[in-house]
């Protein structure tokens, strides 16, 4: 058993149709020599055995599971130092593209050659994030390092970008490792011609780089997904923690 | 504070207001008003509204600017560029349509263009000697 490596199950790895797969995923575990203590969800206090773990000379940990489930485990990532994390997905997912983990077993590889990129985190209030904040709808003011505001004419979606992937593409559209956030502004445009007879709506898209910026909506509260998760706030700072988070990543990874 | 940004973008439909500056590349459809600041090419769209001072490496003008204009490499000015200001810059290319009212002063290389720019340094002020009291009063600055 190597030491250096412990394991955390999502809690949908307990049921019937995922035996098997974990099951390859534990045989290619063991034929690489990376075992390591095991904790599933729902079974353990997982983040006290894992406290003890670390303790103890764990250097990986290491998910498997869904992006969703991994995701929540983001606040918990960035408290810890001298860890580097591995994502094991259980499904296709834009962030298991993007990582360059390919499913269950044959990620197992990946793992144990422990190449690391060590990302950048967001915080939304103090509170990290991984991907990405998103507002589908709103009017929102946008001041950026406390020395310019923007704002959209019309209401339009809002996504606050660490590390965002293009769903359709698999493009990686904000990178991780640039140390910066990007704020991502969509906003409809009518067009008319032919005295207003013919019409289109064009999506005119703005794109900024910063490192702090405030989001706020005239004493309205600002709602936002962050890593899926909803965040709700009058005034919602967002800042970046550049080079934080060693993770474990595959050679088709999307970034550099 | 300065950010890096390999392209930084201000749609048609937006407007900032204040200090704007960024290191990289920008391009401006929208409105903008306070000062700009862009380390790369400034990208001015044909329907963007400037009331700015604007500072660039490079720039491609088609749209409103109403505002000094400090490039240090080179300015175009497209067919519908419209500048209020004076303009300051290495080298230029304007197209035919293209409008602006206000001084030009172009070449002399980098320092020729900081120098366009500078603020005259105030005389330096004498050390007092020992036991010496100096009196700062406008009738003595004078």
């Amino acid at each position: 058993m190597s030491p250096t490596f412990a394991y955390v199950y999502d809690a949908v790895l307990s049921q019937g149709g995922a035996a098997k797969d974990v099951l390859r995923i534990e045989t290619e575990v063991g034929r690489l020599g990376i075992q390591g203590p095991i904790f599933r969800e729902g079974f353990h206090d997982v983040q006290g055995s894992l406290s003890q773990a670390i303790k103890e000379g764990s250097k990986n940990i290491v998910f498997v599971g869904s992006d969703i489930w991994f995701l929540q485990w983001v606040p918990w990532f960035a408290k810890q130092t001298g860890i580097s994390i591995g994502f094991l997905p259980v499904e296709h997912s834009p962030l298991s593209r993007a990582l360059g983990m390919p499913l269950g077993g044959a990620a197992v590889g990946i793992l144990a050659a422990r190449v690391l990129k060590v990302m950048d985190l967001g915080t939304v209030n103090g509170r990290p994030f991984l991907t990405e904040a998103i507002a589908p709808q709103t009017s929102a003011r946008l001041e950026f390092e406390g020395s310019y505001a923007v704002r959209a004419k019309t209401p339009g979606p809002l996504a606050i970008q660490n590390f965002a992937i293009q769903p359709k593409t698999g493009e990686v559209i904000s990178v991780p490792t640039d140390g910066q956030l990007e704020a991502v502004l969509q906003t409809p445009i009518e067009r008319s011609a032919l005295f207003g007879m013919w019409k289109k709506t064009e999506i005119e898209e703005t794109r900024i780089a910063f490192t702090r910026g405030v989001v706020s909506d005239a004493g309205n509260p600002v709602q936002l997904l962050v890593d899926g998760l909803p965040v709700t706030g009058k005034e919602v700072v967002f800042d970046v923690l550049p080079g934080v988070l060693p993770v474990i990543v595959g050679p088709d990874r999307l970034f550099g | 504070m300065s950010i890096a940004s390999a392209q930084t973008v201000i749609a048609r439909g937006v407007r900032v207001e204040g200090d704007f500056k960024s290191q990289g590349n920008v391009t401006i459809e929208g409105e903008l008003v306070g000062s700009l600041t862009c380390g790369g090419h400034l990208t001015i769209g044909a329907e963007a509204l400037i009331e700015a001072t604007v500072h660039a490496d490079e720039a491609t003008v088609s749209g409103a600017i109403q505002g000094n204009v400090t490039v240090k490499r080179r300015l175009e000015l497209k067919a519908t560029a419209r500048l209020k200001g004076d303009i300051v810059a290495e080298t230029t290319a304007i197209e035919p349509g293209a409008a602006m009212e206000g001084l030009m002063k172009i070449g002399g290389g980098a320092k020729g263009v900081e120098k366009a720019r500078e603020v005259p340094a105030a005389a330096p002020k004498p050390i007092p000697k020992p036991g010496e009291v100096v009196i700062n009063t406008p009738e003595a600055e004078a």
